[in-house]
């Protein structure tokens, strides 16, 4: 015969244990979904860091689920079994009934845990694949982005290279031009200055040397020679306007 | 009364050369002006011949050239005291008057040269003129000379730096 208070009080407590367990699943599952779609927003490859830590964490929050749970029901079991142990006048059917609803109970409980773990394993990695195809096209698109960025900016470059290839050039055309024509002209003026000193040593000495040969060769004759012969020409060639 | 026409003061002048020769000529005149007047009468002299022999001047010279070839006096005949006067006078006038070619030379010239340099100025002046030389030692050679206040420089000096000139310019 049963002791109704007591059983009663025995499977309310089961239920709001078990009440509890599935409580925190649908917290976790709530927190991986809510995990997931932030981490479904960000776009950049530290996504699969945070969704790693997120799922490390998920799968620790789980395990110790798992690991509360089934300490609670261990010893929600323990005490069940201890009450019925200490109810002389339970019999021993309804004993192995309860063993065997418990039994059961226990075997569902495992079997969830494994199916809850399998389903967030699935869920995790359909969330990490789509992630990853999203990521790939991200990558895909950037990597277009990237490349037509980069060869705008080449282009640019480019450009602005040979602008500046043809300014330099212009302006070291320029320079040397300008260094030419200064040089020129202080070699045309270097060169002038050497034939001034020169004609100006030449008209010094030509003289002087022409004086010392005249003086020495030309006889009276000669000069009388070439006396009338420079009238004759200033004559001829009406340099000579008396 | 004038005792010489254009022709024998061109003649005159044509045989001076020089003004250096015209002032002897004038000093010449002067003595024999002296010897034909005196200061005494017994110095007196009755012809030109007579007076030219005591100036010991003799055919070929140029005195002797002026009276008997160019004005043409008789030598023999009675020379008047007053024509003689006049003549050097005369004589005188025409060398102070005669323009002047100043011309500078680079050696002393020889009676013969210095005659082919009045001919080269004759053949270009129309005016009676007579020359008058300075010789320059320094100088290279050619001639300068000056004509009614013009420099004319013909030296060899001024013909080098036409040709050094020109070697600069070129």
């Amino acid at each position: 015969m049963l002791h109704l208070p007591s059983d009663f009080l025995t499977y309310t407590i089961l239920l709001i244990v078990f009440a509890l367990f599935q409580g925190s699943l649908i917290l976790i599952l709530v927190y991986l979904f809510v995990d997931k779609v932030l981490i479904s927003k960000k776009d950049t490859l530290d996504n699969d860091i945070v969704k790693q830590e997120a799922y490390d964490k998920a799968l620790n929050v789980l395990e110790d689920a798992k690991e509360k749970s089934l300490e609670i029901l261990g010893t929600s079991n323990d005490r069940a079994r201890k009450i019925l142990d200490s109810v002389d006048y339970i019999n021993v059917e309804t004993k192995k009934e309860l063993d065997l609803e418990l039994k059961k109970l226990s075997e569902r409980q495992v079997s969830t845990f494994e199916n809850l773990s399998s389903d967030l394993i699935n869920v995790y990695k359909n969330s990490l694949e789509d992630q990853h195809k999203v990521g790939l096209a991200q990558i895909e698109k950037t990597s277009e982005f990237v490349q037509e960025e980069l060869k705008n900016q080449i282009t640019d470059l480019k450009d602005s290279l040979q602008k500046e290839t043809a300014q330099s050039e212009e302006q070291v055309r320029a320079m040397i031009s300008s260094d030419y024509e200064h040089t020129k002209a202080e070699i045309e003026k270097y060169k002038n200055e050497k034939f001034a000193e020169i004609n100006l040593k030449v008209y010094e000495l030509i003289p002087q040397i022409t004086k010392e040969i005249l003086g020495r060769t030309l006889t009276i004759d000669d000069h009388q020679s070439v006396v009338l012969k420079i009238l004759d020409d200033a004559k001829r060639d009406s340099s000579l306007n008396i | 009364m004038s005792y010489l026409n254009d022709e024998q003061k061109y003649k005159i002048l044509g045989m001076l050369l020089t003004r250096e020769s015209g002032v002897e000529l004038i000093e010449y005149l002067e003595k024999m002006e002296k010897h034909s007047y005196g200061d005494t009468p017994d110095s007196k002299q009755s012809t030109l011949r007579s007076i030219l022999s005591n100036l010991s001047i003799k055919n070929g010279h140029p005195i002797y050239y002026l009276f008997n070839d160019i004005v043409g006096f008789d030598l023999d005949k009675d020379l008047e005291p007053d024509s003689l006067r006049a003549l050097v006078l005369e004589i005188g006038d025409l060398v102070k008057d005669a323009e002047l070619i100043r011309i500078t030379l680079g050696f002393s010239p020889d009676d013969v040269f210095t005659h082919k340099l009045y001919e080269w100025f004759k053949s270009e002046i129309q005016t009676p003129f007579v020359l008058d030389i300075d010789v320059n030692k320094e100088m290279l050679g050619g001639i300068q000379f000056v004509y009614r206040g013009k420099f004319h420089d013909l030296s060899l000096e001024k013909k080098l730096d036409g040709v050094l000139a020109k070697l600069n310019n070129s």
